[in-house]
């Protein structure tokens, strides 16, 4: 008998148990019930479970005439009712622990006989576990003139040991893999133990939060490290292979690092570091790596000057996040960010490099042929090398980033508050290394009085002791981060606009409220001209922008209604004269009634833009330049989507969009101005239907027509319409999946044009582990009078274990 | 011990008599219930019967399994999660539907015969009639949805935009108004690992990989 320690065996029990049974046989023929309505909701059927804590229930939901006092339930023959809590609904008894083996439950309810089931317990998990899965697929895509070929292999592997350790890898070799790019492959293995400790070595994707680091890749170590209140997160690794470590929105935000990540956590205390490469060095295209120009030396002999053109510095990063704060309700965190281009990455002579010769009005080089294609090597002393200082390419560059950020959540999240300030300073190239004091002193103007402009150097440190820092010479943006005019006595502009305007300065201060199924959020953020950050490089820049939008959940979520409103402009700097500014106000219905009913939707939004320029630019010749930009737009989108069964189930969705934008100006010369405005109306129709003999198929059809400006005072229209046919069915019990399609499209107005295509492919599952997926598509075009083809053939395999 | 647990279940359970919709069958760490008419937060504890209305919260580590009475539809919720349970009795069945403040929570939802299960986020609104899913619900980020199995309908509530989500498929709805669908990729499957779901292995899959090392899968399923 398997119940632990338990008084189930003393005699007490036993009378229990024949009163029970008096009482069930004397109530057995007067109840009428049906034991298939119970359901068992724990333990599974023949499932194996943990002897610990083990929960027997039974739902006796919707059954009629039940009785609790009339239940009996018995675990290996032994009656445990007094265990356990029974009522007209459900029957439940928690145990301890059950001995390791088979277990037997039966449960009488009313007449009948006894619902009766088995399942076993065991001591402990299985203690190795794993499964895997191992793909490869080939790919051949001819496009037009253009073809790609593209093959690759992955194995993906997981698994468990004992309950403390957890493992997994994730790999693909692709043909993609080429050292003119940046890396395809991915290599990566990650292995945990128990919630202590989590060490990825390769590639993997940490997420630490949303801003810094939120699962883009990265390639190098990843560990994680928690023990009660100490929290150690720790990366190293390269951006471009592998890693996106996120540090704040404007400091690093995701871009794949390859180096060093680290995270530490103690209870309020976090500290996330990152050092490693943004990007890997490339040499570039042989081809293109060299342009020329033909020089004289001293002794009056023509040579190539020959400077390095395609390449990319390795970059170097070292970022990290000092915070304070479990991050739950509430945590504040200072940030950085140090990029550096490696200026010994790029090689100067490339032997192998080609350069096609030709003479120019400056001379030729004697014994250079022109027309020849010459690899470096073949030019000998006919050609110099310029240094790096004066190559055509991209200078190296400098970057440093510091911020600050704070983040408060309280009412169990529904107040949610953020705040983020980072200021960034950016060397262009950095070529020729720092300024000195004496030379900082004459940059502007010649006069060697300690002075730049008026800013007073004499206390001013010496640039060239910080170069391990920032290189700071005349590429630095910005030289001056700050007017210098909001400073001295004389000050002519306001401390605070200086430096809410410092163009290298970004901020965003955000506030969500979430309270009786009212969504609020205010957002404000503001990012200067001149912010750089090479670890975030697709931030915007020149922006600013408000925004608040509110949506309101009715009727137990089947009625939304939103509203929203948002401000951007670029009015940053002091020196702003023209202000760029856009409105944008929407408003948003939605209904979802529920089951059987169709749902509706519908959106309006109202954009105005205005680049700030009213004036016409008169010019020289009488003629003027109108720049003037000053736009409305509407757009309504309306949707209808409904669910039906007319024979067989369908899903019918019917989709209107109307945009209409007009120039708010009347006074354009409409014989040479483009005029902005245009119109455009879409309409789609789905219809999906699952047929009783397992076909699926999608209708779709879209129709599209655009009036709008095809040049000075020219207009056009152009009419679309696509229409697409898929259907999929399942053969020999599913064992192979059949797919095929058409498409055809035909286009009108301004181009004339259609296409037809068709498509199919089948998936076959060899047996339960093993598959194969086979996949072609012909397209043929017509635009302009010529016809081109479009091909497309795929095979997959797929193993797993 | 065990007596004074039945007894605290028996008096638990005279309190929402007939009005019980699910049961805890799971629970580990710190979870806590907290009834609608009363507002008290209370340890939730194995076997112990939910009624509509009832809010589950978890700790950090906190992880808890209910299961519907009528269908054994289930619903694992993972740490610092705040779950609201609804059920409305109505003959042999219950019409379920869950109002997830924030949190991870996987579901297996057992055909409905003619409803809906209906999932509401700050962000969100699914429409699930019989599936596997999971969802990860943060009211500043957004949702995701993970189909494992089965079909449903993701609204996000800014936009109204809908959309299918079928198997091997994840939609991520954000407060921004934007509502994507993309292929299921381990990383939106991270965290579930206590919730035992996993994509499973009747699928054909491939990875693409754009110029900026993002990794997109496409997946081939049976029927």
């Amino acid at each position: 008998m398997g119940i632990s320690k338990k008084s189930l065996f003393d005699s007490n029990r036993k009378i229990t148990i024949m009163k029970k049974q008096i009482i069930f046989l004397a109530l057995f023929s007067s109840i009428l019930l049906s034991q298939s309505d119970v359901l068992i909701m724990s333990p599974e059927p023949n499932s194996e479970i943990s002897g610990h804590d083990v929960l027997i229930a039974i739902s006796t939901f919707g059954m009629k005439g039940i009785n609790p006092n009339n239940i009996q339930l018995l675990l290996d023959g032994e009656d445990i009712s007094d265990l356990a809590y029974m009522d007209e609904d459900m029957v439940t008894c928690l145990l301890d622990q059950l001995d390791p083996g088979l277990h037997q439950i039966q449960i009488f309810i009313g007449g009948g006989g006894p619902k009766t089931w088995s399942f076993t317990t065991t001591l402990r998990e299985p203690t190795l576990k794993y499964s895997g899965r191992i793909r490869s697929s080939s790919s051949m895509d001819q496009i037009d003139d253009q073809t790609l070929n593209i093959s690759q292999v992955m194995v993906n592997f997981k698994g468990s040991a004992y309950e403390w350790m957890k493992f997994k890898t994730n790999v693909k070799i692709t043909t993609q893999e080429q050292a003119l790019y940046q890396p395809r492959n991915v290599l990566g293995f990650e292995i945990a133990l128990k919630d202590y400790a989590t060490i990825n070595v390769g590639d993997s994707n940490p997420r630490l939060s949303h801003f810094t680091m939120n699962g883009k890749r990265i390639r190098g170590l990843n560990t994680n490290f928690k023990w009660s209140w100490f929290n150690l997160h720790f990366v190293q690794g390269e951006i471009n292979r592998a890693s996106n470590p996120r540090l704040s929105h404007f400091t690093m935000n995701g871009k794949r690092i390859r180096g060093l990540n680290t995270n530490f956590k103690w209870s309020w205390f976090n500290l996330h570091f990152v050092q490693g490469e943004i990007n890997r060095a490339i040499e570039g295209d042989l081809e293109k790596a060299y342009s020329y120009s033909i020089d004289t030396d001293d002794d009056g002999t023509k040579f190539l000057s020959l400077s390095r053109n395609g390449y990319t510095f390795k970059q170097n990063v070292m970022a990290g996040r000092l915070a304070l704060g479990r991050g739950e309700k509430i945590q504040w965190g200072l940030n950085f960010m140090k990029a550096r281009d490696d200026t010994n990455s790029v090689t100067q002579e490339l032997n192998n490099a080609e350069i096609v010769y030709s003479p120019d009005a400056t001379g030729f080089v004697s014994g250079l042929d022109s027309g020849v294609v010459y690899t470096i090597s073949d030019l000998g002393t006919k050609a110099h090398f310029l240094e790096g200082k004066n190559w055509a390419g991209d200078g190296p560059k400098d970057n440093l980033v510091i911020g600050t950020d704070l983040g408060i959540s309280l009412f169990n999240k529904r107040l949610r508050l953020d705040g983020e300030l980072a200021f960034s300073m950016t060397n262009n190239n950095i070529w020729g290394g720092p300024l000195t004091l004496a030379q900082l002193d004459t940059m502007i103007d010649d006069s060697v009085d300690n002075k730049l402009s008026s800013f007073d150097l004499s206390r001013f440190p010496d640039p060239a002791d910080y170069e391990n820092i920032l290189i700071i010479n005349p590429n630095l943006a910005p030289l001056v981060p700050i007017d210098i005019n909001a400073f001295g006595d004389s000050a002519t502009v306001d401390l605070t606009d200086a430096v809410l305007s410092m163009p290298s300065l970004a901020y965003r201060g955000r506030a969500i409220t979430n309270f009786y199924g009212n969504y609020l959020a205010v957002e404000y953020s503001q990012v200067g001209p001149e912010f750089n950050s090479l670890a975030n490089p697709y931030l915007v820049k020149n922006k600013r922008e408000f925004s608040i939008s509110d949506k309101l959940k009715l009727l137990q979520n089947r009625l939304m209604l939103t509203m929203g409103y948002k401000h951007q402009d670029d009015d940053i700097l002091t020196t702003v004269e023209n202000l760029k500014s856009q409105n944008t106000m929407s408003l948003g219905i939605n209904a979802l009634p529920g089951p059987g009913l169709p749902t509706l939707n519908f959106t309006y939004r109202s954009i105005d833009r205005d680049n700030g320029i009213d004036k016409l630019i008169p010019l020289t010749d009488s003629t003027f330049t109108d720049n003037r930009e000053n736009t409305h737009t509407n757009n309504i989108m309306m949707n209808i989507s409904h669910r039906f069964d007319l024979v067989w189930s369908h899903a019918l969705s019917g989709t209107f969009v109307n945009v209409n934008k007009t120039d708010k100006f009347t006074d354009r010369d409409t014989t040479n101005f483009v005029d902005p405005a245009m119109s455009t109306n879409v309409m789609n129709f789905t219809l999906s239907t699952r047929y009783n003999f397992q076909l699926k198929t999608t209708l779709n059809l879209t129709i599209n027509s655009s009036e709008l400006s095809t040049g000075p005072g020219e207009r056009g229209n152009q009419d679309f319409l696509t229409t697409n046919f898929d259907a999929e069915y399942p053969f020999f019990k599913n064992q192979i999946l059949g797919k095929a399609g058409l498409n055809y499209a035909q286009g009108s107005g301004l181009v004339d044009m259609s296409w037809i295509g068709f498509k199919s492919g089948i998936k076959w599952k060899i047996f339960d582990q093993f598959s194969v997926k086979i996949h072609g598509e012909y397209r043929s075009k017509k635009s302009g009078g010529l016809k081109k083809n479009t091909v497309i053939a795929r095979a997959n395999l797929e193993y797993s274990f | 011990m065990k007596r004074i647990l039945i007894l605290c279940l028996s008096i638990y359970s005279i309190s929402i008599a007939s009005s019980k919709i699910a049961l805890a069958i799971k629970v580990k760490g710190k979870v806590f219930v907290i009834e609608e008419a009363n507002s008290v937060k209370q340890p939730l504890k194995p076997g112990t019967p939910l009624k509509d209305k009832d809010k589950i919260l978890t700790g950090k580590n906190g992880f808890v399994a209910i299961m519907y009475l009528d269908d054994k539809s289930v619903v694992k919720m993972l740490g610092n999660s705040d779950l609201t349970v609804s059920g409305k009795r109505s003959g042999t069945q219950i019409n379920k539907s869950l109002d997830i403040k924030y949190g991870k929570i996987a579901a297996s939802i057992s055909p409905q015969k003619g409803n809906e299960f209906r999932i509401a986020t700050p962000t969100s609104v699914a429409s699930v009639k019989g599936t596997e899913l999971t969802i990860d619900s943060q009211p500043g980020i957004g949702d995701s949805f993970t189909l494992i199995e089965g079909l449903i309908e993701v609204t996000n509530t800014i936009t109204g935009e809908s959309t299918e989500v079928e198997n091997g498929e994840t939609a991520v709805s954000t407060p921004e108004g934007s509502l994507e669908v993309h292929e299921t990729t381990t990383d939106d499957l991270a965290g579930f690992e206590d919730a035992d779901v996993e994509i499973p292995t009747q699928e054909l899959r491939f990875e693409v990989e754009d110029e900026d090392g993002n990794i997109k899968e496409i997946i081939i399923r049976f029927q």
